[in-house]
């Protein structure tokens, strides 16, 4: 695949979360070959490639529940050198994290209590 | 006009061996090696077709008969020696006709209608600049008669090639011309059977026209081009490109990318790119690259 047929296959695989551990790692890998051609993109490839690593981020939990089942991301970053940069392997690691201010207002407004 | 087409595996070395069976009936792109040889030359083979096979593999003819009985096939049994030696044994069928010779089991497609047109006594057909890793002793070449090839063979020693049996038509005076194949897929090691694989997938030879629509019946994600046999069985896995996958093999929450995957064999938990696996092979666990041969067990 080149690497505008690996961002339109990256923007699919994020909106199906409901796929196997295996297609989700499939995700991850193809991510990675995305990064590799990121000098080339251009603005608007950029911009979907942005839009869907958004997604990713937003159902990083999903993601990360599945592939859980079937691999150990830790263990998969020690044993392949994934750089830090590469941001998409540490869904275990995002998911721990503390929701942002963003996240935590939003949360607040729909858990407030409705006038009776 | 007459082929022949030989068959007997004296260019392969005897390891990696990849799989019991005789190199013409392994699998590519959904289909024998020998098989993909026979549909590209079929508007030529038209004529006497004489396979020189090794006795010890006589599957490949009752192969041949079976799948391609529209066929004037004649076997002849070569048990040893060179491209020279097979070529004298079938000598009896060697008189006006013009003759093509494919040795070294090479899946070429070139213009074969222009042979006979190019005012030379012998063609050879060269491997494109993008062929991979050409060997010297896979050869295909055209022989305006019989007899030219019968005198060339009485000339040279038993331990011939076909190149030196054109050298030596063409110290003689012989007009000697060249055409570039199309495709040129060799298939003697794993590499050049994977690339075989990958061009004749790449091609559309073989590859399964509703893979896509498959995976989505059954649940899995494919990858195009590949060929996947309708007895085969997929489950949370990512398969292609190329990839062909045979009757009977399973593939259970993996990746396979760039490989063949022979019948019956079972693949589970693993990522493969660039495998052969073998017949009943059983692959577990975390692998990357893999030579798998008949039978064999791998757990990562």
């Amino acid at each position: 695949m080149n690497y505008k047929e690996q961002i339109a296959a990256y923007e699919a695989d994020v909106q199906s979360p409901n796929v196997s551990g295996m297609e989700h790692l499939n995700m991850l890998m193809n991510r990675s070959e995305i990064a590799k051609s990121e000098a080339h993109l251009t603005d608007q490839e950029r911009q979907r490639l942005l839009e869907a690593d958004k997604l990713l981020l937003q159902k990083a939990n999903l993601f990360f529940q599945t592939i859980s089942e079937i691999a150990d991301l830790a263990a998969w970053r020690r044993d392949e050198n994934v750089p830090v940069s590469h941001w998409w392997w540490y869904l275990d690691v995002i998911t721990q994290m503390p929701p942002t201010n963003e996240k935590r207002a939003r949360a607040g407004q729909q858990n407030m209590p409705t006038a009776h | 006009m007459k082929t022949i087409i030989l068959l007997a595996d004296q260019a392969l070395p005897p390891r990696p061996s990849i799989w019991d069976r005789p190199r013409p009936l392994w699998n590519v792109a959904g289909k024998t090696i020998i098989g993909h040889l026979l549909d590209l030359l079929r508007d030529e083979l038209t004529g006497d077709v004489i396979f020189v096979f090794d006795p010890a593999k006589s599957t490949v003819n009752t192969w041949i008969q079976d799948n391609y009985p529209q066929l004037a096939a004649h076997f002849v049994p070569q048990s040893a020696g060179e491209q020279a030696q097979a070529l004298a044994l079938c000598q009896d069928f060697l008189d006006d006709e013009a003759v093509l010779v494919v040795a070294d089991l090479v899946v070429v497609e070139a213009a074969f209608d222009k042979l006979g047109k190019m005012g030379a006594g012998v063609v050879r057909v060269t491997p494109p600049d993008t062929a991979v890793s050409p060997t010297s002793s896979a050869a295909v070449t055209w022989f305006t008669n019989g007899r030219l090839l019968q005198s060339a063979l009485q000339s040279t020693g038993p331990s011939a090639t076909l190149q030196d049996v054109y050298q030596e038509l063409q110290n003689g005076g012989t007009a000697v011309a060249a055409l570039p194949a199309q495709l040129w897929l060799e298939t003697h090691t794993p590499d050049a059977l994977l690339h075989a694989n990958q061009r004749l997938l790449g091609l559309g030879y073989g590859a399964t026209a509703d893979a896509i629509e498959r995976s989505y019946v059954e649940d899995f994600t494919v990858l195009p081009p590949v060929f996947i046999d309708e007895e085969a069985y997929i489950e949370a896995a990512v398969v292609g490109p190329y990839v062909s996958v045979y009757a009977g093999a399973v593939i259970k929450s993996a990746i396979v990318r760039h490989s063949i995957i022979a019948a019956d064999a079972h693949l589970e938990n693993c990522i493969l790119d660039g495998a052969l696996v073998g017949e009943r092979a059983k692959i577990t666990g975390s692998v990357s690259k893999l030579l798998v041969g008949d039978d064999a067990t791998e757990i990562g």
